[in-house]
C-alpha cells in the first residue's frame, strides 16, 4: 500500500495528531498491527522510530499534503485539501477497517504509545511474548522512566489484541 | 594463540582506497571471520549493483567495501582511546573495541545479489540488515561459533547493526551520518567509478573524533554520542555531505544506470511471475527458480551461494529461451547481458511531486497491474543530510530532541559537560540542505505499451485539478 494514501487515511480518519512521537508511535502500533504502512522501523532512545516515515512525512509537507503546526508545547499534524483530493482520485475516502483502532490509539498519550510500542518492538525482537519476564526485564532496562506505565501498557495491549486482531482489521 | 582449527598470523590487505590495511594477530578473530564462507561470499557481490553499465571500472565488491569500514572502525576507535586515555570513555572503548569491529567488518553480509537493487525487486528481501543479523547469531553458520570461541558476544555484535546497542557513540562508528560505512563507500565508490566527487578530508574528520552529550542527563555514558570537535570539524563534515550530495546526483542516480535498473527490474519480476507459475525455463538453476518462487526468502545455506555470477549464468540461459511464453524474458535477458536497449523512457517531470507520482502510479497500478515487468516507475529521492531543522525546536521540543537524538551530526567541546550542538543550529550549509530534496522520477516502458502509457502520463499531469494545485 502506499505510503502517501495510508497516511492521507489515517489524518482523515483522526483529524489530527498532536506531535511526532505519537504520529510515530502510531504509525508502528497500527503496522504490526498488520495494516501496511511498510515503513521499516529502528530502535532509537525513544522507542521505535522510522527514519523512513519521519523523511516520508517531510517530503509530503514539502509538497503541501501535510502539515504541521505549533500547538502548545507540540505540533498538529493534519492532511492538506490537496491530500484529500487524491484520496478521492484513488477511491481511498471511505473509513479503513482499522479506523476504530486508529481513533482509540489517538487517544491516548504519547508516553502510553511509547510504551505499547516498545512492547511490540521487543516481542518481535527477541522472539519472547508479551508478558514474558525476558520482555519485562529488556524493557525495564531500556525504559527506566517508563517502568511504572508498563503494567497498564501490558494489559492496554492485550485488549486490542482482542478486539483489533489483524483478521478484524483486515475484514 | 587462539583455539581455532585454522593459525592465522598477524594479516595485511593492500587495498587501492587506504593502501595497507593490517590485522595485528591481536586481533585473529577478524582473520578468522574474514575466512568464513558467509564473508568469502562478499567478493561475488558488487558494492553498486549495475552502475558498471555506466561507469566500467564501478565493478568493486562489498568484500573490499566491508574490510575498508572495519579499518576506518578501528582508526575511530584508536583516535578515541588516544583522546580519552585512563579516562571511563577509554575504558568502554577497550570493553567494547572487538564488537564495533566485528559488527563493522559483518554490516552487508546479508546483503543479496546486485545489493540494495535487488531490495527493490522484492519486498521481502528489503531488510538486508535483518538477514545480516541473523547470519551473525544463527547456529547454522561458523560466524557466531568464531565469536563465541573469541570472547565476544554475538548479541551484542546483533545489538549494534539493529541499533540498539546500549553506547550510542559506539554504535554511532557503525550506523549514524558520519560511520565508518559511509566514509568508505564515499571514497571508494568515486575511486571505482572515476569520478571525483567523493573525495572528503577524511584524515582530519578522524582526527576530529570526540565523544559529547546531547541528551539532559549528560552523566548517562548510554546516551553519550559520537561527535566532532566543535573547533575543528564542520567545515569536514560540510564536505563530507556535499561529496555524498554529489555521489548521489552524479552516480548513485546517474540516469543511465537507473535506466539498467530497470530493466533488471523487470526482468527479475517476469522471472519471478514465471517462478510462480511453474513455468521457468527448465535449465533454469534450481536455486535461482527457489529464490525467485518464495520472492527472495531463502535459507543460510542456500543464501551462502546466491550470489551474481549465479543470477548472470540464470540470465545467460534465459537468453536462449525459445518457447513463446518467454520471449518477454528473453527479451529482457538479452538487453541487459548486451546492453541493448529494451525499455522507453518517457517524459516526465523529474521533480514531480508526491502526490502527482502516487496518482501515477495508483493508474498504472490498475491499467497493468502492480509490479508488472513492463513498466517501472523510479521514485528516486533523496536528502543530502538528515537533520531537524532548529525552528522547529520551539514548537516541538520532545519531537526535536528524538529526531536531533536519532539522526543529527553533533559538534562538541570534546567533553560530555557542556552539550553537545546539532550541526544545523550553527552551519548555514547543513540548515539549508535539511530542507534540500532531490527527486529523480523516471518512467520507463515496453514500447508495446507505450501509447497507453503516454495517455495516463498525460491524464495526470493535465487534466486533473491536482495539478491546478500543485
Amino acid at each position: 500500500m502506499n505510503i502517501l494514501i495510508q497516511l492521507g487515511s489515517l489524518l482523515r480518519t483522526v483529524t489530527q495528531i498532536e506531535g511526532r512521537k505519537k504520529l510515530q508511535k502510531m504509525v508502528h502500533i497500527l503496522q504490526e498491527f498488520g495494516v501496511p504502512f511498510d515503513v521499516s522501523y529502528g530502535y532509537h532512545f525513544y522507542g521505535p522510530f522510522s527514519e523512513q516515515l519521519q523523511d516520508s512525512l517531510q517530503s509530503f509537507q514539502h509538497d503541501g499534503l501535510i502539515h504541521e503546526t505549533p500547538y502548545h508545547q507540540t505540533s498538529r499534524f493534519a492532511a492538506d485539501a490537496k491530500l484529500l483530493e487524491l484520496l478521492e482520485l484513488v477511491d481511498a475516502t471511505s473509513p479503513p477497517a482499522w479506523a476504530p483502532f486508529a481513533i482509540e490509539l489517538n487517544a491516548k498519550s504519547p508516553r502510553d504509545l511509547e510504551a505499547i510500542s516498545t512492547l511490540l518492538y521487543l516481542e518481535k525482537q527477541t522472539g519472547n511474548i508479551v508478558g514474558s519476564d525476558a520482555v519485562d526485564e529488556t524493557f525495564e532496562k531500556l525504559k527506566p522512566n517508563l517502568k511504572e506505565l508498563l503494567p497498564k501498557a501490558k494489559s492496554t495491549l492485550a485488549e486490542f489484541r482482542v478486539t483489533f486482531s489483524p483478521n478484524k482489521l483486515a475484514a | 594463540m587462539s583455539s581455532s582449527p585454522i593459525f592465522h598470523r598477524a594479516r595485511v590487505f593492500r587495498d587501492p582506497v587506504h593502501g595497507l590495511i593490517p590485522i595485528n594477530a591481536k586481533d585473529e578473530f577478524l582473520s578468522e571471520l574474514i575466512d568464513t564462507p558467509e564473508f568469502q561470499r562478499l567478493h561475488r557481490v558488487r558494492q553498486l549493483g549495475v552502475a558498471s553499465m555506466t561507469f566500467p571500472g564501478a565493478d568493486h565488491s562489498r568484500f573490499c567495501h566491508s574490510i575498508g569500514v572495519m579499518h576506518i572502525a578501528s582508526r575511530i576507535l584508536e583516535v578515541l582511546r588516544n583522546r580519552y586515555h585512563d579516562s571511563s570513555i577509554a575504558n568502554l572503548v577497550d570493553k567494547h573495541r572487538q564488537t564495533i569491529l566485528a559488527a563493522a567488518l559483518l554490516h552487508d553480509i546479508g546483503h543479496g545479489p546486485f545489493s540494495h537493487l535487488m531490495e527493490r525487486a522484492f519486498k521481502s528481501s528489503k531488510d538486508h540488515e535483518v538477514r545480516t543479523m541473523d547470519m551473525i547469531t544463527t547456529s547454522k553458520g561458523s560466524v557466531s561459533q568464531i565469536l563465541k570461541r573469541n570472547g565476544i558476544n554475538p548479541d551484542d555484535v546483533r545489538q549494534v547493526i539493529d541499533h540498539k546497542f546500549p553506547f550510542l557513540f559506539l554504535q554511532d562508528i557503525v550506523s549514524s551520518q558520519l560511520d565508518a560505512d559511509r566514509m568508505d563507500y564515499l571514497i571508494r565508490d568515486s575511486h571505482f567509478a572515476g569520478v571525483d566527487y567523493g573525495v572528503f578530508d577524511l584524515e582530519w574528520i578522524l582526527n576530529c573524533f570526540c565523544v559529547g552529550s546531547y541528551a539532559e542527563d549528560n552523566t548517562d555514558p548510554e546516551r553519550w554520542r559520537l561527535c566532532l570537535d566543535k573547533k575543528r570539524g564542520l567545515q569536514a563534515a560540510e564536505q563530507l555531505i556535499l561529496a555524498r550530495q554529489h555521489m548521489s546526483l552524479q552516480v548513485y542516480y546517474h540516469k543511465s544506470t537507473r535506466r539498467w535498473e530497470a530493466v533488471f527490474l523487470c526482468l527479475i519480476r517476469e522471472a519471478a511471475r514465471l517462478a510462480a507459475e511453474n513455468a521457468l525455463p527448465a535449465n533454469t538453476p534450481e536455486l535461482v527458480v527457489l529464490y525467485l518462487k518464495d520472492r527472495g526468502r531463502v535459507n543460510h545455506e542456500q543464501f551462502l551461494f546466491l550470489d551474481e555470477p549465479l543470477m548472470f549464468t540464470a540470465f545467460a540461459l534465459w537468453r536462449t529461451a525459445s518457447k513463446p511464453e518467454h520471449q518477454w524474458l528473453n527479451k529482457l535477458a538479452s538487453g541487459f547481458l548486451n546492453r541493448s536497449k529494451v525499455l522507453e523512457r518517457m517524459d516526465l517531470q523529474e521533480d514531480l511531486p508526491s502526490h502527482l507520482e502516487t496518482l501515477l502510479r495508483e493508474n498504472l497500478n490498475k491499467a497493468f497491474g502492480a509490479e508488472n515487468s513492463h513498466w517501472e516507475l523510479d521514485q528516486g529521492e533523496f536528502t543530502p543530510y538528515k537533520g531537524e531543522d532548529p525552528d522547529t525546536k520551539k514548537g516541538d521540543p520532545e519531537g526535536y530532541e528524538d529526531s536531533v537524538l536519532a539522526t543529527s551530526i553533533l559538534l562538541s567541546d570534546t567533553t560530555t559537560t557542556l552539550r553537545a550542538v546539532p550541526v544545523a543550529e550553527v552551519s548555514a550549509i547543513f540548515k539549508t540542505l535539511i530542507d534540500q530534496r532531490f527527486r529523480l522520477r523516471r518512467l520507463f516502458c515496453d514500447p508495446k505499451i507505450k501509447i497507453e502509457v503516454d495517455r495516463i502520463v498525460r491524464d495526470v499531469l493535465t487534466s486533473n485539478q491536482l495539478v491546478l494545485h500543485s
